[in-house]
């Protein structure tokens, strides 16, 4: 699916204030939002096709390497995966997955009492097995986002694909991925119509990023990308003087690997 | 789960299936319990090779293969990624499998696969059972049906892969052989000739993923 997004930097000193003017828009109390993060790449090495720069007077040779043109063809850009955990634990002792189970009123008894979300390093079992943990990892892709994008938002492709059972991590070398870094994202998030708020502290910076984004399910329908344009600008009306939300540069948001 | 041991008949000549042979000598020898219809699918990729250079004494790595598997009756609401492991020592062999949620969730995996990670992974085939049998017959449960690859009007039909489940109790220990032995004598019982056999590994990982594996190994179609 396709995500729609507007970013913005608030100072640390103006945290509280644009919180709760977040939550008077929202017309909701902020809920937490705490994550971590794995970063994973290929393990394979990059190759890029060699370049040639400037002109040559040189005949292309015939003699090209037949292989040569089959990894041409397949070779791509790489990118960066990230396997986020939800440590978000409610007052019952329940995480966030464990809570939308408890929504979805799934029959048997695998709804265990875990004490707390955060034993991230026990593998679960499925959902059927009678002593299932249930663990709340994500696989989640986020493609670099779109080049000549004339909307005044970001747009780029995403995947979040919820892991259900099964060691995350070992799944992750298994499929030739490397953990590059961790680390823990703290902060809030809202929610305002189709648009998701949130308020975090990138790791070691000193402001908090505000972002907002709309997820759209089919991105090659223009009426719904437009819909979604429009409620972010919407937003951006209601949040000027406050904070300014504009498109990051594409580069920032780019998760290919050199 | 039941401890299974599947066997796949391949398909030896254009015209003719294994099933309905196998079928009738089912229901010749046992006065057995239809079940209802069961079905599976399975996506395969292969690994794409890395870039070689031309140097011809650095050895190949050897495919890996990726696939998604979905077995909606035993796993309704589940689909499977199985990853052979890369061959290095440390990996877990047990660590190469997870679940999803099915449908959308997988669906947007399988998206992310082709479009995304093509440089990475290639997609090989589609194998689908579409209407399998099922018979219940004393403590085996017996499923077969034929494993057709591709879509539409160009499928092709592999052969025929059966599951055989023993349903009653643990045998003496917990590690399941007796259960397999009374399972493969049933199978033989049967005088079918020609089957691949597809047994779990002595050591059973526990983790609910152990039929799961088996499928994934049966599925392969290798040699």
């Amino acid at each position: 699916m396709h995500e729609l997004l507007l970013h913005g930097a608030v100072p640390s000193n103006r945290h509280g204030q644009v919180l709760s003017i977040l939550a008077g828009i929202a017309a909701m109390q902020p809920q937490p939002l705490h994550e971590r993060r794995l970063i994973y790449k290929p393990t394979r090495p990059v190759t890029r096709p060699s370049m040639q720069v400037g002109g040559s007077q040189a005949v292309q040779s015939k003699q090209m390497n037949p292989m040569q043109t089959v990894q041409g063809a397949i070779q791509g850009d790489l990118f960066y995966l990230h396997l986020v955990e939800d440590l978000v634990v409610d007052s019952q002792g329940k995480g966030d997955m464990e809570r939308k189970k408890d929504e979805e009123k799934t029959t048997g008894s695998e709804m265990m009492d875990s004490g707390d979300g955060g034993d991230e390093h026990q593998p679960s079992l499925p959902t059927s097995h009678p002593t299932a943990k249930p663990q709340n990892w994500t696989l989640q892709f986020r493609d670099i986002p779109e080049a000549g994008n004339r909307r005044p938002v970001t747009v780029r492709l995403i995947a979040d694909v919820p892991i259900t059972a099964g060691n995350a991590e070992a799944f992750m070398s298994a499929l030739e991925y490397t953990q590059t870094s961790t680390h823990h994202l703290q902060g809030h998030r809202l929610t305002h119509n189709a648009i998701s708020i949130l308020l975090f502290q990138p790791p070691s910076q000193p402001l908090y990023i505000l972002q907002l984004a709309v997820r759209v399910a089919d991105g090659t329908k223009p009426a719904l990308m437009d819909r979604g344009v429009k409620e972010l600008m919407a937003l951006k009306e209601q949040l000027k003087g406050v904070v300014d939300v504009d498109v990051v540069d594409r580069a920032v948001l780019d998760t290919r690997v050199r | 789960m039941p401890t299974a041991v599947l066997y796949f008949l391949p398909t030896t000549s254009a015209d003719t299936s294994p099933l309905p042979d196998l079928i009738n000598r089912i229901t010749t020898h046992y006065d057995p319990f239809v079940l209802p219809r069961w079905s599976l699918r399975q996506r395969l990729f292969r690994s794409t090779p890395a870039p070689r250079t031309s140097d011809d004494n650095i050895p190949a790595t050897p495919a890996r293969h990726l696939q998604i598997l979905s077995l909606p009756d035993d796993h309704p609401n589940e689909c499977f990624i199985i990853v052979t492991p890369s061959s290095g020592a440390t990996t877990d062999p047990a660590a190469n499998v997870i679940s999803l949620p099915a449908g959308q969730s997988t669906d947007e995996f399988t998206q992310l696969l082709v479009s995304r990670l093509g440089p990475l992974w290639q997609q090989r085939q589609l194998l689908a059972v579409v209407d399998g049998l099922a018979y219940e017959i004393g403590d085996f449960k017996i499923k077969a049906g034929e494993l057709k690859q591709g879509v539409g009007g160009a499928q092709l039909v592999r052969g025929v892969v059966v599951e055989v489940a023993y349903l009653g109790e643990i045998g003496s220990g917990h590690d399941g052989e007796p259960t397999e032995e009374l399972i493969m004598a049933f199978w033989d019982e049967l005088n079918v000739k020609g089957a691949k056999e597809f047994r779990g590994d002595k050591r059973k990982e526990e983790d609910g993923f152990d039929n799961v594996r088996l499928w994934s190994m049966a599925l392969l179609l290798k040699g």
